[in-house]
């Protein structure tokens, strides 16, 4: 099923929650709606669902214009942020509910059922209530509840938000394996990039009640189309450089007295003559003050586990390096106070 | 399919069964009292010394049960917010008691202590070492206020322990830390918090004194209250311009309670990280007199209830402790008429029989509200505040227009028991729709989201998902409303004939002809059926107390 979104506007007061939100789903595609807290994603998931109405605009399911239907009667299966078992049901029939609730024959009920619950791996926990399984568990539950009925459209409304680390990517795996298995078209909204990434075949970035981006996960995630997304996409770093040349594919920029080439976005213009690089914390390393990027005093080193989180003082501003190993936390820390370089690959340099 | 305009319509229904309820059990009754008004009538009573010394009267005593009840309440319900110890939850709800107790079962046991040969005599001949009844405060403004001070003080220690328990134990800790003494402590820790809840405690007793009832009544002799003046004159066109005035305060006063509750009191009542209890024995001298001083409140409460169980058992004169137990007066209420005819199983039987029927309705009159009433936010508030409005209005005006409407007007229902259960029905859904609706509440939008995006109609989330969640609430509710009905006794005042009467009316006519013995023993049968329906559902006594 093709999910459409036209000019779809909703206000709570005077606050405008979405603003002229437009934007298609394919059919069978996932779509991650990324964006932080207050952004309207859950709103616009709600006006997906039918349980928010749009002031304006049209929510459209394969061209047709489903607005004014009521949640009941749009054949949506919805994963909810605290998931929402029903409490007074077993997990079977919170599965089962759904097909009940659509006036399904008893015996497909029983069937789809069984079926459901074996592909989340619940028939050992189908006579459980809610309150006897653990997170993890519940969020199956949820998931298969969401799925027992033949819907068009899936909908996650930040489902691994309460979950910890290691359940996060066992039940993402599990909600894309589902979704590769069904083929559903599915709306995904959360404000955890990894977790986007991970879901979903295309990426959309809200911030402030608007579409900022929106294509394919990768391409979006490796070349936001404007700054406020890249750095909502962690490219927290940035530095002023002159634009030398435009090439078809690259833009040569001149940075510290020396040349680079880096990737050319689709829309830059070629009559520039500056630009700005952005980059994430995560692709920059501590290196020797006339090496890099960038340049700058060392001004403290903190052990994270895994990375050594260097910060840099340069003259256009903070530049934050979580590149280097662990190993290098003791070599780095003789530093602090002295003058180093920053260096980052090319190719992962966002220009604006 | 359903349009944007059937949604709307959708959303018009939503506020049916509320408005029909309004309409049906107040603008009607208040409409035939509106109508039966002189105006002349009504013009000279504003400027009749006698109705003016009536409002004055009702007023005073009114502020006079409210301070006491606030000022003796507050170290009480210091004592519970901040410490516990073995058994103080038995003390708690020792003293808690009189509040669920029918108030003329109260003011029985008040009679039976401040009698010229109760107990508050025989102490102070004791200790006068007179042989002369000292105190003669039975059937005055003061027995009158003493036992409002009894039934509310429990009301007010609850919603002070609310206050207390809200104080923000990290600024305690803060204020500790900081090296504040007490004094300083109390002043900016305590006081800023405890504001809206002394506020709220005081408007809720001082406005159910002002419309009190059957206390004046029993115990109040010559003292009169404009709400007891409205029965009095109910067969004259006076009671209607007297219900008008009556009912511009009350609702006067109604709205200043929820106009509060909305400003000030629900904000006060914040995240805030809750106090630690300190567990195990009081060690210091304050904690210890603390803890005296509340034993020394609960056996003050309990003490007319004690008294009146005690005398339903014991036919002899005023006593703490029964030597020999005697039945006399049971078995003298089988053998009293109080009415044509009308015998103690036909009372039981009448009054069971309106208090079940009376309760079903309005279990199930509340479950529609609430259920319309939580389609919508504003669905929600506007049910929420209407059916906050009969909570402390005039229940004689009220009594008083149904007799009106549907007693003499358009039912003609007067002297059937179908009228007492209409009355009971108005009284009774206001206050356990506020039990449902929080019981509602706490499914959670997003459980009735849910079951709505997976294809449940309205009908069949409410049967198969809302009603299970909420059976335990309205389980609590019936039992709730089948205690205020069996106990209710303003409307059974107004209704009761001389074939048909109810327990509460039998107990004042009882007490009417000095007959003590018997009248605490249909006391105990009224205090056991309440009690018996309040223990069977504990979680409702709390729901049914958030009055604020």
């Amino acid at each position: 099923m093709r999910l459409e979104l036209r000019e779809v506007s909703k206000r709570y007061g005077k606050v405008s929650v979405v603003d002229r939100l437009s934007f298609q789903v394919p059919d069978g595609k996932t779509f991650a709606l990324l964006g932080p807290s207050g952004c309207g994603k859950t709103t616009t998931l709600r006006v997906i669902a039918g349980l928010a109405t749009p002031d304006s605009g049209n929510v459209l399911f394969d061209g047709a214009d489903v607005t004014p239907l009521r949640p009941a009667s749009r054949n949506v299966g919805m994963v909810f942020q605290n998931l929402a078992l029903f409490p007074n049901l077993t997990v079977r029939e919170n599965v089962a509910f759904p097909l009940e609730a659509r006036r399904t024959a008893p015996s497909q009920v029983d069937s789809r059922t069984s079926e459901v619950i074996a592909m989340l791996e619940l028939v050992e926990l189908q006579d459980r209530y809610p309150h006897q399984l653990s997170g993890g568990q519940q969020q199956r539950v949820a998931i298969a509840r969401a799925i027992s009925a033949d819907v068009e459209l899936l909908l996650f409304d930040e489902p691994l938000a309460s979950l910890d680390p290691s359940l996060k990517t066992e039940i993402s795996e599990v909600i894309r394996s589902v979704q590769r298995r069904l083929g559903i078209t599915t709306v995904y909204v959360t404000h955890d990039q990894t977790e986007a990434v991970l879901t979903s075949d295309l990426l959309g970035i809200m911030l402030e009640g608007r579409l900022e981006a929106i294509g394919e996960t990768r391409k979006i995630y490796e070349s936001p189309p404007t700054e406020r997304s890249a750095r909502f996409l962690g490219a927290t770093n940035s530095i002023q450089c002159t634009v030398e040349a435009t090439l078809e594919n690259h833009i040569v920029v001149r940075v510290l007295e020396r040349s680079l080439r880096v990737p050319r976005p689709r829309w830059w213009e070629s009559h520039r003559n500056t630009a700005r690089l952005l980059f994430r914390p995560e692709v920059a390393r501590v290196a020797e003050p006339d090496a890099g990027i960038a340049t700058g005093k060392l001004d403290s080193v903190m052990f994270s586990g895994e990375r050594t989180v260097a910060r840099v003082r340069t003259d256009q501003g903070e530049i934050e390096c979580k590149g280097d190993p662990s190993s290098l936390f003791e070599v780095l820390s003789r530093h602090v106070g002295g003058d180093v370089g920053v260096r980052v690959g090319h190719d992962d340099l966002i220009v604006f | 399919m359903a349009t944007r305009g059937q949604g709307s319509l959708v959303h018009a229904l939503d506020y049916l069964p509320l408005l029909a309820f309004a309409l049906f059990f107040y603008a009607i009754p208040i409409c035939y009292v509106l109508a039966s008004i002189n105006v002349q009538e009504l013009a000279g009573l504003l400027n009749d010394p006698y109705v003016l010394k009536l409002i004055w009267n009702t007023i005073l005593q009114a502020v006079a049960s409210t301070i006491p009840s606030i000022v003796l309440a507050i170290p009480v319900a210091y004592f519970f917010a901040n410490y516990a110890f073995r058994g103080s939850k038995i003390v708690r709800n020792l003293l808690l008691t009189p509040f669920f107790v029918p108030a003329f079962a109260v003011t029985e046991g008040m009679i039976i202590m401040l009698g010229e040969r109760g107990l508050v005599n025989q102490f102070l001949e004791l200790i006068l070492g007179t042989r002369q009844p000292v105190s003669d405060v039975l059937y005055s403004v003061t027995a009158v206020v003493m036992t409002h001070v009894i039934y509310y003080l429990p009301l007010a220690m609850l919603i002070l322990e609310q206050g207390f328990s809200s104080v923000d134990q990290d600024q305690l800790d803060a204020a500790h830390v900081s090296g504040a003494d007490w004094l300083t402590t109390l002043r900016v820790v305590y006081l800023s918090h405890l504001v809206p809840f002394l506020a709220a405690s005081a408007i809720l007793v001082f406005a159910f004194s002002f419309i009190t009832y059957s206390t004046p009544i029993l115990i109040g002799g010559k003292f009169t209250t404009l709400e007891v003046e409205i029965y009095s004159t109910r067969t004259r066109s006076v009671s209607s311009s007297l219900a008008i005035i009556q009912l511009a305060m009350t609702l006067a006063i109604s709205v200043l309670v929820m106009a509060f509750r909305e400003r000030t009191y629900k904000s006060s009542l914040g995240s805030a990280r809750p106090l630690s209890r300190e567990e195990g024995q009081s060690h210091t001298l304050g904690r210890r007199a603390l803890l005296v001083y509340c034993i020394l409140v609960a056996v003050i409460e309990l003490m007319p209830v004690y008294l009146v169980l005690v005398q339903s058992v014991s036919q002899s004169a005023v006593v703490l402790f029964p030597t020999s137990i005697s039945l006399e007066g049971f078995s003298a209420l089988f053998a009293q008429e109080f009415g044509f005819g009308v015998g103690f199983i036909d009372v039981l039987l009448t009054s069971l029989s309106i208090a079940f029927v009376a309760s079903l309705c309005s279990v199930l009159l509340s479950i529609l509200i609430a259920w319309r009433g939580l389609q919508s936010k504003r669905a929600r508030e506007s049910t929420g505040l209407l059916l906050s409005l009969p909570l402390s209005i005039s229940r004689s005006s009220l009594a008083l227009g149904m007799m009106l409407s549907y007693g003499f007007g358009m039912l003609q229902l007067y002297g059937s028991w179908i009228l007492f259960i209409l009355g009971d029905i108005a009284l009774i859904v206001p206050l356990i729709f506020r039990v449902i609706e929080a019981s509602w509440l706490r499914i959670g939008s997003e459980v009735r989201e849910a079951a709505s995006t997976f294809g449940a109609s309205d009908l069949y989330r409410l049967f198969r998902i809302e009603l299970p969640l909420i059976a335990p609430a309205v389980a609590s509710s019936f039992m709730l409303a089948f205690s205020s009905s069996i106990s209710e006794f303003t409307f059974a005042n107004f209704f009761s004939t001389l074939n048909l009467m109810t327990l509460p009316i039998s107990v004042a006519t009882l007490l009417d002809l000095r007959k003590f013995g018997p009248a605490a023993a249909l006391n105990a049968v009224i205090i056991l059926i309440v009690v018996a329906a309040e223990v069977t559902s504990p979680a409702v006594s709390q729901e049914a107390l958030r009055v604020m």
